[in-house]
């Protein structure tokens, strides 16, 4: 039971700091997302404003890039290596997150602060979820092996 | 400024956080994959009694079973079974019958847990809503909508719902395609430097550069 209530403690803690960032930061902001893919582009030129968020995500990469580097170096975490649906997926999901201008999270997120149009956004982000699962026995493709 | 915070704020929150959740739960920080197990939820309550069933389960028992079991099939040769007797004097495996245990092979680092039970992951998703709540609360801005670059991109009403349906499809069907989102992806496995990832990342961001400047083609 106590390993049950750290498992809820912990992930919900990290919910919740991944949401209050999420929103705090602007990626659940439908302008300051096209703005940060935009590169500014649309709006005058790229600035350190219009590029705020872009830097926030690279810093975020390098920052744990270092911390995985100098505390988890020799640790057992499921490889990702590159797939036959790699390019692909990863092409659909970045055309979507510009349309929706949400992730996965931000989805939550919004609909946390009160956005109801991003319950369309959710159940699409389910439906298509779904539909991969069908295609993904239908057609024999690979599982993924971890859940992320 | 629209009172976000500062890109070093973002990156300082993003960059530690998969790091953090790793350390303590010993799991790869992600989202997609967790939205995702909510779409077969039967198979994976399933899956969580599974888990806690080898969780549970007696390790000496499971090996002293299979002990027994394999004599039986190849019957009792020796005190010990002599399976794994050395081939010359000079190899390095242990003698005869004595078997490593599994944990001390893979000594290197810490391992990885099982997936957690289907009612944390809720517990996640709701307080990444609740996250949200708490900061257009204090913002003042709770209920303000998608604001005015959405309208003027995709018009209120049933256009742009449609139009946030249909890209969510594409994220739930791309995210699950390619094995992670913007967090599975971009930050842990980017992070640590996963080809998947790193490629996943780099093209997802191209992607979405690409159709953001479409969008935008009529503001040109």
């Amino acid at each position: 039971m106590t390993g049950a209530l750290r498992s809820h403690l912990l992930m919900g803690a990290t919910g919740l700091v991944l949401g209050v960032t999420v929103s705090a930061a602007g990626f659940s902001d439908w302008g300051e997302v096209h703005r940060m893919f935009s590169l500014g582009l649309l709006d005058g030129g790229p600035s350190r404003d219009s590029l705020r968020m872009l830097l926030g995500f690279g810093g975020a990469v390098l920052l744990a890039m270092a911390g995985f580097r100098l505390l988890a170096r020799h640790d057992q975490i499921p490889v990702k290596p590159i797939r036959s649906g790699t390019i692909s997926g990863a092409l659909l999901f970045g055309a979507g997150w510009a349309i929706t201008g949400a992730c996965p999270a931000a989805a939550l997120v919004q609909l946390g602060e009160g956005k109801a149009a991003a319950l369309a956004t959710l159940i699409g982000i389910l439906a298509g979820a779904w539909l991969h699962e069908q295609a993904r026995r239908r057609f024999h493709w690979p599982r993924h092996s971890c859940v992320d | 400024m629209s009172g976000y915070l500062p890109w070093w704020g973002t990156a300082l929150a993003l960059g530690t956080l998969p790091v953090c959740y790793w350390i303590a739960l010993r799991r790869p920080l992600g989202v997609s994959g967790v939205l995702a197990r909510f779409t077969r939820v039967r198979e994976e309550l399933e899956f969580d009694r599974g888990v806690a069933a080898v969780n549970n389960f007696d390790q000496s028992a499971l090996e002293a079973e299979m002990l027994a079991l394999t004599r039986e099939a190849f019957g009792d040769r020796g005190g010990l079974l002599a399976v794994d007797a050395p081939s010359t004097p000079g190899d390095a495996r242990p003698a005869a019958g004595v078997m490593e245990p599994a944990r001390t092979v893979a000594t290197a680092g810490r391992a990885c847990a099982p997936v957690p039970p289907l009612a944390s992951h809720l517990t996640f998703l709701a307080m990444l809503v609740l996250g949200g709540a708490v900061v257009a609360l204090l913002r003042g801005s709770w209920g303000a909508g998608f604001g005015a670059a959405f309208t003027a991109q995709f018009a209120a009403g049933p256009a742009g719902l449609a139009a946030l349906a249909g890209g969510g499809v594409m994220v739930g069907f791309g995210a699950a395609m390619c094995g992670g989102c913007s967090a599975g992806h971009g930050l842990t496995g980017a992070g640590r430097l996963m080809p998947g990832s790193l490629v996943s990342t780099g093209v997802f961001f191209a992607a979405a550069v690409a159709t953001a400047l479409l969008l935008g083609w009529r503001a040109w």
